[in-house]
């Protein structure tokens, strides 16, 4: 019940607790309006990057401080502002909400809610451009981040504090990897992040779904800049979404990020500084187009033991053209990030998904973070996918083939057909080693590739059924490896699923 | 010379008009040139400019303010 005499009462207290305080703040006039863009004079005192605020309660950005003139991009407001406006300086950066209660909510990069469920009552703020964790105050990597993909967590394993870039063509399952992985975090106190920077208004209202669907937008926080938002929006969400995670970073929290994505962040810069006339350099980037993504990427950071232990993972994901790597922004991406994911259209189109083509993906840090056991068995599955891959493709010249190469390829066949997963179906580390160790062995050699599919799920219900314990005796191995008798137990598991499988044929 | 406007809804008494200057020449010294404005939309209070900066004590502005921290 809400008692309106107690409103009026509360209404009184806070307005009693305000104190209006007023330091002298510089002034200027607006010159020139334009694309977004506002020229300023005056405002002697203004700092780079600080918050200006114009005439009628409109926000602009201070880019440009030169001699007589202030260049600053507009927040809001493009078209209500005219030449001779006042504008004040504010003297603090751009601030945005954070907390736990921004934890299932959709915001602007200001903070603003969007998602029509009132007001986000957290007190807290932080200032969205933050300097990155001392080489002092950090850890190791060491703990690792399960994407529940297969194809990841056992060749290119990612570790809390780690930035892993996600790169590929349009349309090759990028953003499905990044959706799978904040899916696979439920019960495992991450928090998420997702950050959109330009996307289409109905990709993301897809993906909120999606989320909500699987019960993990409440603990996910998705900050949002769509195409139609001005261009400085779009620059800025990354930051306030790195804020976002940064708080429960310093609270001692796992926090996971995903920038959504970079490219097209850094088409927004390169609009904003076309317009303020900076020197345009390769493909009209500007000059600090590598350092607008490297202070970015460099907040991702495992904090050591004193400073609580918290930790930002972040994936960003950028988009190549026509399968280029090797243009400027993914470069510069590459170089800055502890490894890359690289997705492929070909295998795509091919019917391999997730993607990813394991020859060129990597993670650099992440192998310390992999569990024991994990690591021994996939320690060879890189070795076989890349000779099979060799033998592939020499025998696509139809060339009579003897055993050993016949029985290379039928087994490297059924490890491609292993590591194929539907989206939205992730798989425990259990499961994983389960699948990886029985996909690898010779007692499957008698199996088509094309019964690998049927074959894995039903291994999978066959195990949890029959013998469960086979999985907590996993877990338990993590640490000090797995041993033979394990291994043989799961052999025979898979030997007794085989027979039952074939049961009808044999009849 | 700095150029100085004081923005009130009425005239300044003696006794105000003594403060205020020694408010400016606190901020700014005494070689300013300080012009007197009457303007009923700042609804009350006192808006002070030295040169670019602004000392804003005005009741509409307090308004605006309390209204952004709600």
């Amino acid at each position: 019940m809400i008692n309106i005499k107690n409103i009026g009462e509360q209404l009184k207290s806070k307005i009693n607790t305000f104190t209006p305080e007023d330091k002298g703040r510089t002034t200027g006039k607006v010159l020139y309006c334009g694309d977004g863009i506002i020229k300023i004079s005056g405002l002697d005192t203004v700092k780079y990057n600080e918050l200006l605020e114009v005439e009628g309660g409109y926000h602009a950005l201070a880019l440009n401080l030169e001699t007589d003139i202030v260049g600053a991009v507009l927040l809001d407001g493009e078209s209500k502002i005219e030449y001779g406006d006042t504008v004040y300086s504010s003297g603090r950066t751009i601030e945005i909400v954070v907390g736990e209660e921004l934890l299932g909510r959709i915001v602007s990069p200001l903070g603003e809610p969007m998602d029509g469920l009132g007001v986000i009552k957290s007190t807290k703020k932080r200032p969205i451009e933050f300097s990155a964790p001392a080489i002092m105050d950090r850890d190791k990597v060491n703990e690792p981040l399960q994407t529940g993909i297969l194809s990841i967590d056992s060749m290119i394993p990612i570790g809390r504090g780690q930035r892993e870039l996600i790169i590929g063509d349009r349309q090759t399952g990028k953003t499905a990897i990044a959706i799978d992985t904040i899916l696979n975090q439920k019960g495992k106190d991450v928090k998420c992040v997702y950050v959109a920077i330009g996307q289409k208004a109905s990709t993301i209202s897809n993906i909120v779904n999606i989320l909500r669907e699987n019960d993990a937008l409440e603990y996910t926080t998705i900050v949002c800049s769509t195409a139609k938002d001005p261009a400085p929006m779009q620059y800025i969400a990354p930051y306030s979404g790195c804020a976002i995670a940064e708080y429960f970073m310093y609270s001692g929290k796992a926090a996971l990020i995903i920038y959504d994505d970079l490219s097209k962040h850094a088409v927004s810069y390169r609009t904003m500084s076309l317009l303020l006339k900076r020197p345009a350099g390769r493909e009209a980037y500007p000059g600090d187009v590598f350092y607008l993504h490297s202070r970015l990427l460099e907040r991702a950071a495992k904090l050591n033991d004193k400073l609580g232990g918290g930790s930002i993972t972040a994936l960003p994901i950028v988009e190549t053209q026509a399968g280029d790597i090797s243009a400027y922004i993914p470069t510069n991406v590459i170089s800055i990030t502890d490894g890359q994911i690289y997705l492929e259209s070909e295998l795509f189109n091919s019917g391999m998904r997730p993607a990813v083509n394991v020859g060129l993906s990597v993670s650099r840090v992440g192998g310390s973070a992999q569990c024991k056991s994990m690591r021994q068995i996939s320690g060879q599955t890189r070795l076989n996918l890349a000779q099979y891959r060799e033998l592939a493709i020499f025998s696509q010249f139809g060339s009579e083939l003897d055993k050993s190469t016949q029985d290379i390829l039928s087994a490297g066949n059924r490890l491609m057909e292993t590591l194929k997963q539907p989206q939205y179906l992730n798989y425990t580390v259990e499961e994983m080693m389960v699948l990886l160790l029985v996909a690898q062995s010779e007692i499957i050699s008698n199996l088509n590739h094309k019964e690998m599919k049927t074959f894995n799920a039903g291994l999978l219900s066959h195990i949890n059924s029959t013998k469960p314990e086979l999985f907590d005796e996993l877990n338990s191995s993590k640490l000090n490896g797995i041993s033979t008798e394990l291994k043989e137990k799961i052999y025979s598991s898979a030997k007794e699923f085989i027979v039952y499988l074939h049961r009808d044929e044999n009849e | 010379m700095i150029n100085v406007t004081v923005k009130t809804v009425m005239p300044l008494n003696a006794d105000l008009k003594v403060k205020t200057i020694n408010f400016i020449s606190k901020k700014a010294g005494n070689e300013t040139e300080i012009e007197y404005i009457i303007d009923k939309n700042i609804l009350g209070g006192i808006i002070i400019k030295i040169g670019d900066v602004v000392y804003d004590g005005s009741i509409k502005r307090q308004i605006t303010k309390l209204k952004e921290n709600f």
